[in-house]
């Protein structure tokens, strides 16, 4: 089974919320898969602000990786404009349940015509009522994109995967659930409790007589 | 829609006050960061004039909070750090800390209580006055009075943790705060009653710390306290709530009646009838000869006899007790985890419902993605396992 990355566009800007971040400050390999896929890299200041300032002992990797990341030009932080506070202001107005990362993170695609790419799921459908099903990427887009899978030798494409997952908790969606397991194999998917419905995935399981 | 069509411009200024205060910063620092008078910025936090979006955002930076965290309609706005700080002038960096840590806790519980529609039954018994008289009578007597409303007799408190909490629905954390401070109380119109103590101090010291921290609750409801360790109670609240605490942990006829029995017909007080009695009663073994000298059933300095002569040691506890000194105490292990396990769960259920994403939560429950995941993964629910027989029956 292959991932379709849908990061196809070379002129395309991304605009990534905190989880992408996260993501790739976990799997370890993430300033090299930023310099790999060669398109530009953007974050809110919100959702930057959200790392900078934030709490909790497992931060401050992330907030190393971010500077490191911004300090390389790798990903540049994007301030709202005039014109982008309007469509922020709306956006949170509309939308209670939505944190000011992804507020932001929308208003600046919306604005800049940039390509937003958010895991949550609230985040997500936001974002896709606002730009539509097919310009609305995961960090899954990201970590397995084309280029990032030819770029590392197999094995270490799955370890970034199994981290991403395991160090990360990132979310990915259930369709692609099925490909992750096949990548990485059942052994390193039990250590992944994020991957979508895990519970009932360990009971299928041990149903279907794996050996777990 | 802007957010701030959401709420009165009343309810904007009452939330921007509490978010500067609980910011420790004066109102002169917020109107100049955001280029108004003295007078305009009281004007918005009065509730006079609404806010700008603009000059929102740059109040949000400026209190380190978001916008959503600030504005969404559901959000809990307590106040109880400033109240921390106004408590004898200045506080202590610990007890301005430990003040923020229970806001937090607060906050988070209520408004996770609200968002998923739980209903938290209390049962306030009336607040005393401790105005007029003996303080340390009035202590045992509300002591006497409260056990009698609870309906709990006059022999050892099973778990006295459970009883605050379940039976009164008094809001109690157990969290590992400064080592100088037992507990913190303080209660709010909006959220009740709140006891946060400290899960770094042994089991029985929270016993006490908890029983004085009601003596309060029932004798100065409505002024917040601080109990720090070795504290020396000179005040009247203070003593009246050190008197309460004893009288309700081991009141006076049953202490005695259990004290005879546990000594018989020896002449002297052994190590094995303290370590024996406190165990009993849940205490420890200082508070229980310190309360055996106050009803004058041994000779003043007892205590400190055992001390000077090493003779209750926890080698000797052990001795005793055996595996009885062991003591179950979930609340030591709950306090090294990030949230409780009572807040993990809702807090989970609120994401799976989507009632609040993942970076609301991390600012709400003060913790960064991927604890919160992990928080998440462990209390997910089994989305196949779904037999009627598992479903609640309809009310």
């Amino acid at each position: 089974m292959t991932f379709s990355s849908s990061l196809s566009d070379d002129f395309a800007t991304f605009v990534i919320d905190t989880s992408v971040l996260i993501n790739l400050a976990s799997c370890k390999r993430g300033k090299e898969i930023l310099q790999v896929i060669d398109n530009p890299f953007v974050l809110a200041e919100e959702a930057a602000n959200e790392i900078r300032f934030g709490n909790g002992s497992r931060i401050e990797p992330v907030k190393s990786f971010l500077q490191d990341v911004l300090d390389t030009n790798l990903v540049r932080i994007a301030t709202l404009s005039i014109e982008e506070r309007i469509v922020y202001d709306r956006i949170t107005g509309m939308y209670l349940n939505l944190d000011d990362g992804e507020s932001a993170t929308i208003a600046v695609a919306k604005c800049r015509n940039f390509t937003p790419i958010i895991d949550e799921k609230i985040g997500r459908r936001v974002a896709i009522n606002e730009f539509g099903d097919g310009r609305v990427m995961a960090s899954l887009d990201v970590l397995a994109h084309p280029k990032v899978e030819s770029h590392f030798e197999h094995i270490d494409f799955r370890n970034l995967i199994y981290l991403a997952l395991n160090v990360g908790r990132m979310n990915v969606l259930p369709l692609h659930r099925d490909y992750i397991i096949e990548l990485i194999g059942i052994e390193l998917a039990l250590k992944c409790p994020s991957l979508p419905n895990f519970k009932a995935l360990i009971r299928e399981w041990k149903e279907d007589g794996k050996k777990l | 829609m802007s957010i701030l069509n959401c709420l009165s411009p009343a309810e904007v200024g009452r939330r921007l006050r509490v978010a500067r205060e609980n910011a420790g910063m004066r109102i002169e620092e917020s109107a100049e960061a955001i280029g108004s008078s003295l007078e305009a910025y009281a004007s918005i936090e009065n509730g006079m004039q609404l806010v700008q979006f603009d000059k929102l955002l740059a109040l949000t930076k400026l209190y380190r909070v978001s916008v959503n965290g600030l504005m969404r309609p559901e959000a809990v706005h307590v106040n109880l750090i400033p109240r921390f700080r106004r408590l004898n002038g200045s506080q202590s960096d610990a007890v301005i800390e430990a003040a923020k840590l229970l806001n937090y806790l607060v906050r988070a519980e209520v408004e996770l209580e609200n968002i998923l529609a739980i209903k938290r039954t209390t049962r306030y018994p009336e607040e005393k006055d401790i105005s007029v008289g003996d303080v340390e009578l009035l202590g045992n007597q509300h002591a006497r009075e409260l056990r009698k409303w609870l309906d709990i007799g006059s022999g050892p408190i099973a778990n006295i943790f459970s009883l605050i909490e379940f039976d009164i629905g008094i809001r109690l954390f157990q969290r590992n705060i400064s080592h100088s401070i037992s507990g913190l109380f303080v209660y709010d119109e909006s959220v009740g009653a709140c006891i946060l103590l400290n899960a770094s101090h042994s089991l029985r010291q929270r016993v006490y710390s908890v029983a004085h921290e009601l003596g309060h609750f029932i004798g100065t409801r409505h002024a917040p306290e601080t109990f720090e360790d070795n504290e020396r109670f000179t005040s009247r609240e203070e003593r009246y709530a050190d008197s309460f605490a004893r009288s309700f942990l081991t009141p006076s006829d049953c202490f005695t009646d259990t004290f005879k029995r546990f000594v018989g017909n020896s002449d002297r007080i052994e190590r094995d009838h303290v370590i024996r009695l406190a165990y009993k009663f849940g205490v420890s073994e200082e508070f229980c000869v310190r309360r055996l000298e106050e009803l004058e059933l041994v000779k003043k300095g007892t205590w400190d006899w055992f001390q000077s002569n090493k003779q209750i040691t926890p080698k000797n506890v052990l001795e005793v007790l055996g595996v009885a000194f062991k003591e179950h105490d979930p609340a030591k292990a709950e306090a090294k985890q990030p949230i409780s396990h009572r807040v993990g769960v809702m807090a989970t259920r609120a994401w799976e419902q989507e009632l609040l994403s993942e970076g609301q939560l991390v600012e709400l429950l003060g913790l960064d993605r991927i604890t919160l995941r992990t928080i998440f993964n462990e209390n997910q629910s089994e989305e196949e396992t779904t037999d009627d027989i598992l479903e609640f029956p309809v009310r």
